[in-house]
């Protein structure tokens, strides 16, 4: 044959080496990507009474509900923070997060007829989740600085923002987008073969949000539970959150080291197994 | 132009059966330790049979065992073979929904997959927004689609429900726009899967028109389906496949006489197996047209006679009685004669239908038998053989004619 001269642009084999990541097929296909946010974001709200309205409707209800329930009852502090914005700036952060994290975790079930049908990198599912996610959180953001000027407004003295940590934030979404992505990559890959993990999840990350201050602030947790709190990367970027627009939050250079490195791991491994398994995972669905 | 586009090479695929997963970790784990202490394994399961297998060299499957295949551009390649004989598998790696066990596949091009039609179509969207992201999904980029969107929805025929929502689409409608979209996809290698099945008759024609001609110039397709007629119409080459192995690649004519003559002979086998009854045996079936040979293809217009010769095995037996159905290769039953019971002694008997009315139009059928006593079916042979149909005569085709049963006479006597 005159197989020396030829140069193929594709070839098949059984074996994918860990590092062969080929994500400039990615780019290939960013018009599918963006097709992918622009149905996400109307099909959201089709046939709903409200609309859009549900992206506001949901952080709203849990604010209320948490400041009812833990600051009014429970009686726990909020750092002197008006708790509408102590609560809801919890709040749409960790739904970003959790919204990253288990819509990325059912990539690989939930989309196996069409996976079964038709290649594409497989990662702009849940790539595009992501991003159309930032929308949502985007609005959600709005909302939120609507109550916060508010408050400034109507000069309340307690919230003092911090200008250097306020040009964080862009981190700090990245790395929500980041780490939710990375932790949705490693379940989707397992779940694959263990479906016992997709009930985990749902479960799990209400559990996480326990473990980070979104109910309280970090300032209450007792000395021995605070490396527990701490350990989990989430802690940082909430205290973050607070300490930019608030002024109150614990974050301290090591915790944001611990975090970003914590969440690049995470997401490097997440995508080094997706990939892996992305390659024959329809044989075991 | 002879450049070679798709070059496999000792391709093989192997599924395992069983012992992938059981489904969850809990039962994975107990699978994993008995697996260790030498125990059989009890939670091992067959995934298509429900059959336990004891010994996991067993689970193994050879989708495809050890596939060579070099396919040039501008070439359309049938494939054909029974299910599971590895077609799909096929598609499937080259298409990179999933890899291969061994061996390897080079491509020259860009490949696109029509593995199913409107793969990924959202209910929600109108067809307009359905085109640009089932476009994008078969890798088309969104300028492509833009310059395309007018013809893709001149050739549906549906531009006055485009900005509906597609769930409000009759399935008809969606398949004309999802074949509309993968119609003017733009790549050098198609992969096509069946697809034409769905869809009513007048847009399939289209279809394989354009696929005949505008379709093709420069562009590779393999062309994988059941309907041998599509295969006829469109290739030249075919392959066929048989227990994941390519058994012929040749010229479509010769591909497609070989298969169905081998398919007549092991149905025939096949069912044998499968339809013993103490009470009653059967030993042969022919078909008698007077005018022909056996077994070569009836004109339309010539009259002919199925006879089958059993032996009743009982001292006696009441209340027999023959259902004798032919059925076109799709399944739609053009004939069915069921005799009235009757009461029989031990002995050798032949039964005759006799054809007088002559209209069947379908090319190839298949004559399937059943056997009742008091109306119960005892014995059921389903498509034993095959009874072709031609049109040397020219009288007027409808191949989708009437769907009038065509009741036959009949007559039975003893043979001695």
């Amino acid at each position: 044959m005159k197989s020396k001269s030829s140069t193929w642009d594709l070839v098949i084999t059984p074996e994918r080496g860990w590092l062969e990541l080929h994500l400039s097929d990615i780019w290939q296909y960013k018009d599918l990507l963006w097709l992918l946010v622009k149905r996400d974001f109307t099909t959201f709200y089709k046939q709903t009474i409200l609309g859009p309205l549900w992206f506001f409707i949901q952080p709203l209800i849990s604010t209320i509900v948490f400041t009812v329930i833990f600051n009014n009852i429970a009686g726990i502090s909020t750092d002197e923070i008006p708790p509408i914005i102590f609560y809801m700036s919890g709040i749409i952060a960790w739904n970003y997060f959790s919204n990253c994290l288990t819509s990325t975790s059912t990539t690989f079930t939930s989309n196996a007829a069409l996976f079964s049908k038709v290649y594409f990198p497989r990662i702009i599912l849940p790539l595009s989740r992501v991003i159309s996610g930032l929308s949502r959180f985007g609005i959600q953001l709005l909302m939120f600085l609507g109550f916060y000027l508010y408050f400034i407004i109507t000069g309340n003295d307690q919230i003092r923002p911090s200008i250097e940590v306020l040009l964080l934030i862009p981190f700090f979404i990245l790395q929500m987008a980041m780490l939710g992505q990375g932790m949705g990559m490693v379940i989707s890959s397992v779940t694959t073969k263990y479906r016992d993990l997709t009930y985990l999840v749902s479960f799990g990350t209400q559990l996480l949000m326990y473990l980070s201050p979104i109910v309280y602030p970090l300032s209450v947790v007792p000395e021995k539970y605070k490396s527990l709190i701490m350990a989990n990367p989430m802690t940082p970027i909430i205290e973050g959150f607070r300490q930019a627009f608030i002024g109150k939050g614990e974050l301290d250079a090591n915790m944001f080291f611990y975090s970003t490195l914590f969440t690049l791991i995470i997401f490097f491994i997440g995508l080094l197994v997706f990939n892996k398994v992305e390659k024959s995972f329809i044989d075991t669905v | 132009m002879n450049k070679v586009v798709i070059e496999i090479n000792n391709l093989s695929k192997q599924y395992r059966l069983g012992t992938i997963s059981t489904g969850t970790l809990s039962q994975d784990i107990s699978m994993f330790i008995s697996r260790i202490r030498g125990k059989k394994d009890i939670t091992l399961i067959d995934g298509i049979n429900d059959l336990k297998i004891a010994n996991n060299n067993q689970n193994k499957i050879w989708a495809l065992e050890d596939i060579s295949l070099q396919v040039k551009r501008g070439e359309i390649l049938g494939v054909i073979g029974r299910n599971g004989a590895g077609k799909s598998t096929l598609l499937k790696i080259l298409s990179r929904i999933t890899a291969p066990t061994r061996g390897n596949v080079k491509i020259k091009g860009r490949v696109a997959s029509l593995l199913e039609v409107g793969t990924g179509f959202h209910p929600e969207l109108t067809g307009k927004e359905n085109v640009f992201l089932n476009g994008a999904i078969l890798g088309m980029t969104k300028s492509e689609i833009d310059d395309n969107l007018d013809r893709i929805i001149e050739f549906s025929g549906i531009r006055k429900y485009i900005n509906t929502p597609v769930k409000r689409y009759s399935s008809g409608m969606k398949v004309r726009l999802a074949f509309s979209v993968a119609a003017y996809l733009k790549a050098d290698i198609l992969l096509v899967d069946e697809v034409l099945a769905v869809g009513d008759l007048e847009f399939q024609k289209k279809c394989i028109n354009y696929l005949e001609t505008e379709g093709t110039e420069n562009r590779t397709v393999l062309f994988v389906s059941h309907r041998l007629q599509h295969i006829e119409e469109l290739t030249k080459r075919t392959i066929l496949f048989d227990k994941g192995n390519i058994i012929m690649d040749g010229k479509t004519d010769d591909v497609i006489m070989f298969y169905k003559d081998r398919e007549r002979k092991e149905l025939f086998i096949d069912n044998e197996l499968r339809t013993k009854s103490s009470i009653i045996e059967i030993n042969d079936l022919q078909i008698i047209d007077p005018k022909r040979m056996n077994d070569s293809a009836i004109n339309k217009g010539d009259k002919f006679q199925i006879s089958i010769d059993y032996n009743i095995n009982a001292k006696e037996v009441k209340n027999l009685a023959f259902l004798l159905t032919i059925e076109a290769e799709d399944g739609n039953q053009i004939s069915g004669t069921k005799t009235s019971s009757k009461d029989f002694d031990k002995g050798t008997y032949r039964i005759r239908f006799f054809e007088n009315i002559l209209k069947y139009n379908w090319g190839d059928c298949y004559i399937s038998i059943q056997v009742f006593i008091d109306n119960d079916v005892i014995m059921e042979f389903k498509r034993v053989k095959r009874i072709s149909f031609k049109n040397t005569n020219n009288l007027k085709l409808l191949r989708y004619g009437g769907f009038l049963l065509n009741q036959m006479d009949y007559e039975i006597q003893s043979v001695e």
